[in-house]
């Protein structure tokens, strides 16, 4: 185990996660069961404030355990003195490779998922009378029972990692010519591809921001079209994360380090101030449109109709920001490069 | 529906200017880094190789220097480390290593009494030259 200050945050909030998390599934469970597929009224309100506490100690647990992605990465990165052999995140992540690579993935399905119940429990909260209340549970109980799992890698993970271990520096995986992602454009783009992969990137980013801001004017009003429209945007989304990822590492994240041949992502946003918000902005603005097209199919009812409109247009609102923010980014980087005579 | 621009305009001025910050300042730090990982070098860590063709490299680390070397076995007209204490740099072939248990990073000392403390502190031990001795490493033009 490795103890720094970060490393102690990191895992009280594991442990606090995992005790909360494990009680509020058993909870949940216990509650959406009793309630039954068409709960009477007076047995409805007599859940409801049973779960008062329990709901408010959810927003905070899953504030918090969203709050838990960055401290990760900022704990991973306190650790590279310690490990020898290790430069960046990437070494500290080779310790133990497994166990860091799903604890890497859990953690955005993590957020996502407590974002998205976030969602829900705000657009129960505005209607009259609750409708979402049963589906708020069940998915609550879900949540939790992640939350608890990814909690419980935390803990095993920070305690078992040791820095007696030499692991290997990111230069000789991620300079490789036969990386993927210096593959793929090879092959769609041609051995010359970075000023096609460049246009291509800041193309894709243009195009979707314009699909979501023509999304925002023309709101389709007929739910079919709404829905085809939000999972439209939900794929052009995935698409343009995809496209950002390979340009990242193979062209913006070299040239902004001033190292051309270096394509590790975890030196990008150790050495760029702002390398990793630039990589989170597209990333949050796909969560964001995910967000959108599953609470028009989780929060539909009547009651929530206005609600959800509302709720739809400013996660669409979100995204836009996000997809213009980051190629944004990339461009005032470049310039100010160009301009102090640089890459 | 009523659309506000003022909100994400502000956003997105904000996120440009400090885009144009970060760029300025990794574009003035742009001048010494590693030659092994390219990480920048602070000057009181910097480690300071000489060839015999007159070319110098720079490493943040013992560890990425002796990997540099490894890869390239250079001839070497000077090799300086920093002073753990001091920050200074002093000849390798002068100084004396230890390295601490934990993070097993090898540190350079110009003074005997403060490798004896900075051991008794760590609970580290001592390491020779990692360099190798000066004849080994001086190669001929």
């Amino acid at each position: 185990m490795i103890l720094n200050p970060l490393s102690v945050a990191i895992l009280l909030i594991g442990l606090l996660t995992l005790l909360l998390a494990a009680l509020q599934t058993g909870f949940a469970l216990k509650l959406h069961a009793s309630l039954g597929p068409s709960p009477t009224p007076d047995l409805r309100t007599a859940v409801e404030e049973q779960t008062h506490l329990m709901l408010t100690l959810a927003v905070v647990l899953l504030t918090m355990r969203m709050l838990a992605w960055p401290l990760f990465y900022a704990t991973l990165q306190s650790f590279v003195p310690d490990i020898p052999g290790a430069m960046c995140i990437y070494g500290v992540t080779q310790a133990l490779p497994t166990l860091s690579g799903a604890l890497q993935v859990l953690k955005p399905i993590g957020f996502f998922l407590s974002g998205l119940w976030l969602l829900l429990y705000a657009l129960n909260r505005a209607a009259k009378t609750a409708p979402l209340f049963r589906r708020n549970l069940a998915l609550l109980a879900g949540v939790s029972a992640f939350l608890a799992a990814d909690a419980l890698g935390d803990l095993f993970y920070f305690l078992t990692l040791t820095p007696r271990q030499e692991v290997t520096c990111c230069t000789l995986i991620t300079d490789l010519p036969t990386r993927a992602s210096a593959v793929v454009p090879r092959t769609l783009l041609g051995a010359e591809f970075d000023h096609p992969l460049l246009s291509l990137y800041f193309a894709a980013q243009t195009l979707l921001a314009g699909g979501i801001g023509l999304a925002l004017f023309r709101h389709a009003e007929t739910s079919p079209a709404r829905r085809a429209g939000e999972g439209a945007l939900a794929l052009g989304g995935a698409a343009a994360l995809g496209i950002a990822a390979i340009a990242f590492i193979e062209i913006i994240a070299p040239r902004l380090m001033g190292l051309p041949f270096h394509h590790d992502l975890y030196c990008f946003i150790q050495y760029v101030p702002d390398g990793s918000l630039m990589l989170v902005l597209p990333l949050l603005g796909l969560f964001a449109l995910l967000w959108a097209a599953s609470l028009e199919r989780l929060g539909r009812h009547e009651e929530t109709a206005s609600h959800l409109k509302r709720y739809t247009r400013r996660l669409w609102g979100l995204a836009l920001l996000a997809f213009v923010a980051s190629p944004l980014m990339v461009a005032v980087h470049f310039l100010v490069d160009r301009w102090l005579g640089g890459t | 529906m009523e659309i506000r621009y003022k909100t994400p305009l502000i956003l997105l001025a904000i996120l440009a200017l400090v885009a144009s910050g970060s760029a300025y300042w990794t574009a003035a730090r742009k001048g010494e880094r590693c030659a092994f990982d390219g990480a920048f070098v602070r000057p009181t860590a910097a480690i300071r190789l000489t060839t015999v063709e007159g070319m110098v490299a720079v490493f943040d680390s013992i560890a990425c220097a002796q990997r540099w070397m490894q890869n390239r076995q250079p001839g070497i007209r000077s090799l300086t480390v920093p002073d753990a204490v001091s920050g200074q740099p002093i000849d390798a072939s002068a100084a004396v290593y230890g390295k601490g248990p934990a993070s097993g990073r090898i540190r350079a000392f110009a003074r005997e009494e403060d490798l004896e403390q900075f051991l008794r502190w760590s609970k580290g031990e001592a390491v020779a030259n990692p360099f190798g001795a000066p004849t080994e490493r001086v190669t001929s033009p």
